[in-house]
């Protein structure tokens, strides 16, 4: 069973769509952990640790997604969870998204994306079938 | 809760269902027609307030705008008065509204994003340099600072020497709705509603003409509640604001004056015109007969209708217009006091200039070339809106008198309850979306553009202006009179501690020289922080 953590890191308080796609992910066979609001880079990599998660997720819509995903994945690294996909969702036009899988993020996936299409990629996961 | 959900023929929405899941019938006539409502100007309200509608005046135009630094904002607002707008609303930025100063860690990335940052009374005072705040009114969406942003706003009219009778304008200011959707809350929902509470008295005592709070519904709607659900819950929140103030043994007559409203319209336009009436009709009668009030004004539900900002696809941009278009003739047929229309871009940034001034053109060609300002309340006796207000009405009750009689707002926030329906309403639009009954026109089309390739042109984020920000407060910090704000700031803690109002200590505070990390600081050390409940 995929482990995810999903997160809201900086200040933004909208987290209509991480509330949805947790309860997407919990009934699609995943085991779903949701930070709350307002995370550092810091504390999603130490959840991410302690709950040995196999996928994080994190969800922005302020603007700041580039600068506050390149911490997140730079605290990962440091944490030695540097090979664990992250993913990244929330407001992002379109020529962010080679910039932040430039920065190591797995997939990336802005509002208007299917809840199919994150799904797929999820049942994609080697940990899916194990 | 079945009664105010939008479960049910999902598969017809849109043709035989309001956006709100209310069932609509393929023709009305007068055997539906309810009994003919009174006013305007007569209680409900439901016609609104004015005999003449908006023949004399129409609705304040009030665009949304701030980014960067005061002078940048500053810049904005005189281009945008310049061009007709009405009344200003300021957008601040996300630090701002979590009561952090610019160069705090916690604020990295954020500063001057959304909005302008306002870390001490000189940057209030940059904002508004050379605009007269006795002649223009000004809304500030904040929360958890609400208390701070007002005390600057006061001390920089002490400042210019003008009576604070004569300032008009808002500050949000609605801490219970944060805790459901937003989240741009700083301390715990007891602690919240005291603050909240010492703004109101101050406005009622001493700023007469302020909105002390504008209770809201729209976050709500954007978390994931129908636009029905989210006018029930604002109702049952302004009960629980009113308990909190006459609690303090003030009359609901020298507070409700002070109360306004948020709620905004959406892309149904007859829903919207339902919406606002029902709920100018269910407040009165809040107001009059569970509290008591006798004065006309306490019952009157002044509302701001804000956007429906979710609206705007990123896909076909320009599709946007039509949607601006309509929301605005359907909040000016609703009778609102106050408007703001989303703007086209805003699916991808904050907006440009471009973008703001062809969402004030918007409203400007609704209220002079529609003819929507002939007469009030001009849908008033067709039988469909006459028929969808009553329903409207009716569901509202139902929302307000299941929440207070299973202990009210701050209890249904406190464990969840609130939060966990407006999640299960959002899961149901997502299993719309997907199943293809919630039609938006454009999406999936891949185009970005206003036509041809790429985007659209879209706000830059100036990290310029995060630099001089940061260097101006750090300089101010150096050369300021750290006595005089250290002891500023121990009286606000002495007024916290104990049941003083705080605002006037604040008002002070900003004057000496403290800034907005300071006196949340402040307050913060005394009430603690909080965690809200997830609730999904």
């Amino acid at each position: 069973m995929t482990r995810v953590l999903l997160a809201k890191p900086g200040l933004d308080g909208h987290d209509k769509g991480i509330k949805v796609l947790a309860t997407i992910l919990r009934d699609a066979g995943c085991e779903v952990i949701y930070t709350g609001l307002h995370q550092t880079p810091q504390k999603i990599a130490l959840a991410a640790v302690q709950e040995d998660v196999d996928v994080i997720g994190l969800s922005m819509l302020s603007g700041a997604h580039v600068d506050l995903s390149r911490d997140v994945i730079e605290q990962l690294r440091e944490a030695g969870l540097g090979e664990r996909p992250v993913i990244v969702g929330g407001n992002i036009p379109l020529r962010d998204v080679a910039l932040l899988t430039g920065l190591g993020a797995a997939a990336v996936f802005p509002t208007g994306t299917s809840y199919e299409e994150i799904i797929g990629w999820f049942a994609a996961l080697p940990t899916a079938t194990s | 809760m079945a009664v105010w959900t939008s479960r049910g023929d999902i598969d017809t929405f849109g043709v035989t269902h309001t956006e709100s899941g209310i069932a609509v019938e393929p023709l009305y006539t007068a055997s539906d027609a309810p009994a003919p409502v009174p006013g305007p100007a007569a209680f409900p309200f439901t016609r609104g307030f004015r005999e003449d509608g908006y023949r004399t005046r129409p609705w304040t135009f009030r665009q949304y705008a701030g980014h960067g630094g005061g002078s940048d904002t500053n810049g904005l607002l005189k281009y945008m008065v310049e061009n007709g707008q009405s009344g200003l609303s300021i957008a601040l930025d996300l630090p701002t509204q979590m009561g952090l100063d610019s160069d705090d860690p916690r604020a990295n990335y954020e500063v001057g994003r959304l909005g302008v940052a306002i870390d001490r009374l000189a940057d209030m005072e940059a904002v508004y340099d050379g605009i007269p705040i006795e002649r223009i009114s000004s809304s500030f969406t904040i929360n958890g600072t609400a208390p701070v942003i007002l005390a600057y706003y006061v001390a920089m009219a002490d400042r210019r020497g003008i009576p604070r009778d004569q300032l008009a304008g808002t500050v949000q200011n609605d801490l219970l709705k944060e805790f459901v959707a937003r989240g741009a809350y700083l301390y715990p929902p007891a602690a919240s509603v005291r603050l909240a509470t010492d703004v109101i008295e101050f406005c009622m005592r001493s700023v007469p003409k302020w909105n002390a709070i504008s209770i809201s519904a729209a976050h709500m709607r954007s978390a994931g509640a129908t636009p029905v659900m989210s006018d029930g819950f604002m109702l049952s929140n302004a009960i629980a604001y009113c308990e909190s103030v006459i609690a303090r043994g003030i009359d609901i007559d020298d507070f409700a004056p002070n109360l306004s409203f948020l709620t905004s319209s959406y892309k149904d336009v007859f829903e919207t015109v339902a919406r606002f009436r029902a709920c100018r009709t269910v407040w009165a009668e809040i107001a009059r007969d569970r509290f008591g009030a006798q004065k006309e004004r306490s019952m009157m539900f002044r509302v701001h209708s804000g956007g429906d900002i979710d609206a705007m696809t990123s896909e076909e941009p320009i599709n946007n217009v039509a949607r601006m278009a309509l929301n605005a003739f359907a909040g000016a047929c609703g009778g609102v006091q106050s408007m703001q229309v989303p703007c086209y871009d805003e699916a991808y940034e904050i907006p440009t200039e471009a973008a703001i001034l062809n969402a004030l053109r918007v409203q400007h060609i609704v209220a002079y070339e529609s003819g929507v300002r002939y007469t009030a309340d001009p849908f008033a006796g067709s039988y469909f809106v006459e028929d969808l207000t009553e329903k409207i009405a009716a569901q509202l009750r139902a929302i307000i008198e299941e929440v207070t009689s299973t202990g009210g707002s701050i209890e249904w926030i406190s464990d969840g309850r609130m939060q966990a329906a407006i999640s299960q309403e959002a899961r149901v639009w997502e299993e719309r979306v997907a199943d293809g009954s919630e039609i938006r026109v454009g999406l999936g089309s891949g185009q970005r553009g206003m036509g041809g390739d790429g985007e659209i042109t879209v706000h830059e984020f100036d990290p310029g202006a995060v630099d001089l920000q940061i260097k101006r407060l750090q300089e101010h910090r150096a050369t300021r009179d750290s006595q005089a704000v250290t002891a500023a700031l121990a009286a606000l803690t002495t007024a916290a501690e104990g049941d003083t109002n705080v605002m006037e200590l604040l008002v002070e505070a900003a004057k000496a020289g403290a800034t907005t990390g300071e006196m949340c600081g402040a307050l913060g050390d005394v009430f603690g922080d909080f965690d809200a409940p997830v609730g999904i």
